[in-house]
């Protein structure tokens, strides 16, 4: 708590802790080496997926069955070197990793907008009106949190057939619930705080107290919680797609090259490495970033994410 | 007592959800009919289809239907496999005591491997183990299980040929499926341990137990240890549902004969009604066991029973 | 009604159910304000003071309904609150407006400081333009002694007595006619209280102010108020001028209320008799029968513990509840 002193009255006391808070930002992560190394590593993936088409030395969706399965550092008759090899349609494995990135983010990205956005909205007027709204909701969280969500996917990408759209919309119709909850607990805890009841006094309407100011006090958890989901979602995408109901086969993705590679264990072992190694960097990448962001924003989420 | 009835109340609700869920994945598409038949149906008549149609009963109201699918499910009919020649719930029961026993070992490995480590980190915090045991857990975290398994099978499998690289039958069968299932509850739970141990190694209580003379490793063991790992038991039902989820690309990695692969290899033959039974039979272990972790702790915790 | 009448609050009641088990069945009800009956005359301060859990906060928020009263009638310039609509109620709350106890959770931490005193301005749509508003925002910043230029920094850079003064900003910011002052300066060092104190009364009478407020601590209270109420249990106890109540007390919890004031002149304070009240008070879930206070009392009687007194005028300005005086 910042301390009283009568002789400074008239000066505002700018505690070492907070006054560091707002423009921190960048020097902060600068400090972290670790945070530091992953937000480069994430922003070089960043960078990949919005430059693909021109970063990427092929066509990723060439099929050239003379040159399947050659190792990296092959070069063919045209003079093209393919530096990760080919794959067992003789498609270029850099390009389709490049394009791969694409997919991830944008499934990743997309399907946090989405589970954000409803898990936001349920989450406060849950909290804030309780009662009715609150019990069904709580009861949806019993229902959904008792599938495995995976699992929950996986059948319901089986009956819709695969397609991004439908992935997206998925993944961001079943990953709602955890935003839901703790934006719901963090209401639950500023809706008796004497600033709500300030602001009714002040004559500002419900939607105002929820959306300007109580919506404003929640944003910590849910851009952790955003991180941490774009990782998870990245991954679910990529398992979804590696047993065959995430994107369609024809679409560069890190799960359909490891799908397509595990195949040719022990014919062609290069395969899996470079799509392997690019998901598990770019989640491991955010994962931390997640990590270093929760502590930076507010180190008490700690118990709760 | 109440807290009892109240949890019961609460696992009815979702027993319920769980079968609406399951109940509703026929119509998602907005034809139950052209989900079952699935490419069938360009072989077919439409008079056949037709046939069909009402031979399912797919042609009375959503929710006579979902009346007789209750009606049967509780008797253990979730229709029939066309494609195993078997009714679906036999297919799925079959198969699941192969799931059960990996995930036992992946539930097991994850506690034996994770928390010593994460003690181990706890004690000696930012020493060169604790920054090697943390970069590992990160990793861990982040590779996923189907590349984690795809490297196993590369490395001991194809190259040392020390472990079979898939099937089941014998202990050396388990091992690689089950690191690899166990691979991210290893290290979430390594990172639960040590930033537990952590927290509590500052508390009062332990300060006190310190300066009264206790030696070192009783305040570790006996006090720190037994408090911190209450985040890790609060999270077993968590655990158990990634378990379960995971199985399902774990076991198609390894050709392991449970429920996921029964599950993967059901979508890829567009055998429904096995998909649907599978998944039913995952949630309500799942519930099942959500409940009973939460009856314990009741008894356990008398702060549970009385509100909180 | 007398045109002096600013407030008018009549036999006001807030109960408040206690909920149980799974249904969530009202199991009994916490009579925090039972029945309270008060004028506030226009350009007075009426003190409300009492223990904690007395009621005396929350009759300050039904007032301004921000509770919705379980019975009675607050009659606000003339028209009956209790009777409008939420959405009435909402304007109206331009002409009475809070300060609130808690000068740390009273102000929204993610706001800037000229936020928090233009919102009420865009509100009610009292500023025509953003020039106006940043204006306005300056001129009540000034009044209340602070510093313009740190219009944009976030509450939590400020001090306690500084934070109370944004608060103060915000209450006067719709120029109302009547405001709430929750324990304004019971969070605050004793050596800033006496400054807030004084910016209160200056504002009253610059701006010609109405002001309920509510303290524990009778002090403070003689010193700004005309008048002053004394509840105990979600009742009033007595309620005079303030000169009045101070120098001759008829009600035996007011006499053992003062009797805790130290006096400030050790020979007096040597000579002082403190009337010691025995216990906490009594839950006001189930408050005791008779009169409230019997069971702490310490000239209570029989009859005191059977029939509840009146309250009513024992002397010219002067209420009292209590059958021995």
């Amino acid at each position: 708590m910042t301390q009283i002193d009568p002789t400074s009255e008239s000066q505002p006391v700018v505690t070492a802790a907070s006054g560091l808070k707002r423009n921190s930002f960048w020097p902060r992560l600068w400090r972290s080496k670790v945070a530091t190394i992953s937000a480069i590593i994430f922003l070089v993936v960043v960078i990949a997926a919005i430059t693909a088409p021109w970063l990427s030395p092929a066509d990723p969706s060439a099929i050239k069955i003379i040159q399947r399965l050659k190792p990296p550092g092959f070069t063919n008759s045209a003079g093209t070197t393919f530096w990760l090899g080919t794959d067992a349609l003789g498609r270029d494995v850099l390009s389709r990793v490049i394009f791969g990135a694409r997919v991830s983010l944008i499934v990743g990205l997309s399907a946090v907008v989405i589970s954000g956005t409803i898990g936001v909205l349920v989450g406060l007027l849950s909290g804030f009106f309780g009662g009715l709204v609150d019990d069904i909701f709580m009861r949806i969280c019993d229902i959904q949190l008792s599938f495995p969500t995976i699992l929950l996917a996986l059948t319901i990408m089986a009956v819709l057939g695969s397609g991004l759209d439908k992935l997206i919309l998925v993944l961001g119709l079943t990953g709602w619930v955890q935003y839901g909850r703790i934006v719901r607990s963090q209401v639950l805890a500023l809706k008796n705080d004497e600033f709500v009841l300030a602001a009714r006094a002040t004559g500002e309407q419900r939607w105002q107290i929820i959306f300007q100011h109580i919506l404003p006090n929640v944003w910590s958890p849910v851009i952790v919680i955003a991180s941490f989901t774009v990782a998870s979602n990245i991954v679910a995408e990529a398992s979804l797609s590696f047993l065959g109901v995430g994107v369609p086969p024809s679409v560069p993705s890190w799960g359909t090259m490891l799908a397509d590679g595990r195949q040719y264990i022990g014919v062609a072992d290069w395969l899996t490495a470079p799509a392997g190694v690019a998901i598990s960097l770019t989640v491991l990448s955010i994962n931390i970033l997640g990590d270093w962001l929760r502590d930076y924003l507010d180190p008490r989420l700690k118990n709760l994410l | 007592m109440r807290y009892i009835i109240r949890r019961l109340l609460q696992s009815l609700i979702v027993v319920f959800g769980v079968s609406i869920v399951a109940f509703g994945m026929l119509f998602m598409t907005g034809d139950p009919t052209e989900v079952i038949l699935g490419d069938a149906t360009d072989r077919m008549t439409v008079s056949q289809i037709e046939e069909f149609r009402v031979k399912m009963g797919f042609d009375r109201p959503w929710y006579v239907q979902y009346a007789s699918f209750v009606g049967n499910a509780v008797q253990g009919d979730f229709g029939y496999s066309f494609i195993r020649h078997q009714p679906a719930f036999e297919v799925i029961t079959d198969k699941l005591p192969a799931t059960i026993k990996l995930a036992s070992v992946a539930f097991i490995l994850s506690l034996v491997i994770s928390i010593p480590l994460g003690v181990m980190s706890a004690i000696r915090p930012h020493r060169p183990l604790d920054n090697i045991a943390t970069v590992v857990a990160l990793a861990g975290q982040s590779i996923p299980s189907f590349w984690l398994g795809i490297l196993l099978i590369m490395f001991f499998g194809v190259y040392l040929k020390w472990l079979p690289i898939s099937g089941s039958g014998s202990w050396q069968h388990y091992v690689m499926p089950g690191i690899t299932l166990a691979a991210f509850p290893i290290a979430r739970n390594m990172r639960l341990t040590r930033s537990s141990m952590l927290d509590f190694m500052q508390k009062d209580f332990v300060r006190t137990a310190r300066a009264k003379g206790i030696s070192e490793n009783r305040v570790v063991y006996a006090h720190v240890l037994r408090n911190s790992l209450m985040p890790i038991v609060t999270s077993i039902g968590l655990e158990l549902g990634f378990l379960l989820g995971g199985s399902v690309i774990t076991e198609t990695i390894f050709g392991w004969p449970g429920v996921g692969r029964e599950i993967v290899a059901a979508i890829g033959s567009k055998d429904f009604y096995v998909v649907q039974a599978g998944v039913i039979m995952l949630a309500l272990i799942f519930a099942g066991v959500n409940l009973l972790i939460d009856l314990t702790y009741s008894l356990i915790d008398p702060r549970i029973r009385f509100g909180a | 009604m007398n045109e002096n009448v600013l407030v008018r609050v009549k036999d006001l009641k807030m109960h408040f159910p206690i909920r149980a088990g799974i249904l969530k069945r009202t199991v009994g009800v916490v009579r925090a304000v039972d029945g309270v009956s008060f004028d506030i005359l226009r350009g007075e301060t009426l003190g409300l003071v009492g223990e904690s859990g007395c009621g005396k906060t929350t009759t300050g928020r039904a007032i301004l309904r921000l509770y919705e009263p379980t019975s009675g009638e607050v009659n606000f310039r003339g028209n009956d609150l209790a009777s409008e609509s939420a959405e009435e109620v909402r304007r109206t709350r331009r002409h009475m407006q809070m300060i609130f106890q808690d000068p740390y959770a009273s102000l929204n931490p993610q706001m800037r400081v000229g936020e928090i005193i233009a919102r009420p301005l865009r509100v009610h749509k009292l500023a025509s333009n953003a020039r106006e508003e940043k204006e306005m925002v300056a001129d009540i910043m000034q009044k209340v002694g602070l510093n313009v230029n740190f219009r944009d920094r976030f509450p939590h850079e400020f001090s306690g007595g500084q934070r109370q003064r944004i608060g103060i900003a915000r209450a006067l910011a719709t120029s109302p006619d009547f405001i709430v002052c929750d324990e304004p300066i019971s969070a605050l060092d004793v050596s800033i209280q006496a400054q807030i104190i004084n910016l209160l009364e200056q504002l009253r009478e610059d701006l010609g102010l109405t002001y309920l407020f509510i303290a524990h601590d009778l002090s403070m209270v003689r010193y700004l108020s005309t008048r002053v109420g004394v509840m105990y249990l979600g009742k009033m106890m007595e309620m005079s001028s303030a000169d009045e109540l101070y120098d001759s007390p008829l009600h035996p919890y007011t006499k053992a209320l003062l009797s805790a004031i130290p006096i400030p002149d050790p020979p007096l304070e040597r000579r002082r008799q403190r009337t010691l009240l025995a216990g906490d008070p009594p839950s006001p879930a189930n408050p005791p029968a008779g009169c409230r206070f019997s069971t702490r009392c310490p000239i209570a009687v029989e009859h005191c513990r059977k029939v509840e007194p009146e309250f009513r005028l024992a002397t010219e300005g002067h209420w009292v509840a209590c059958h021995l005086v």
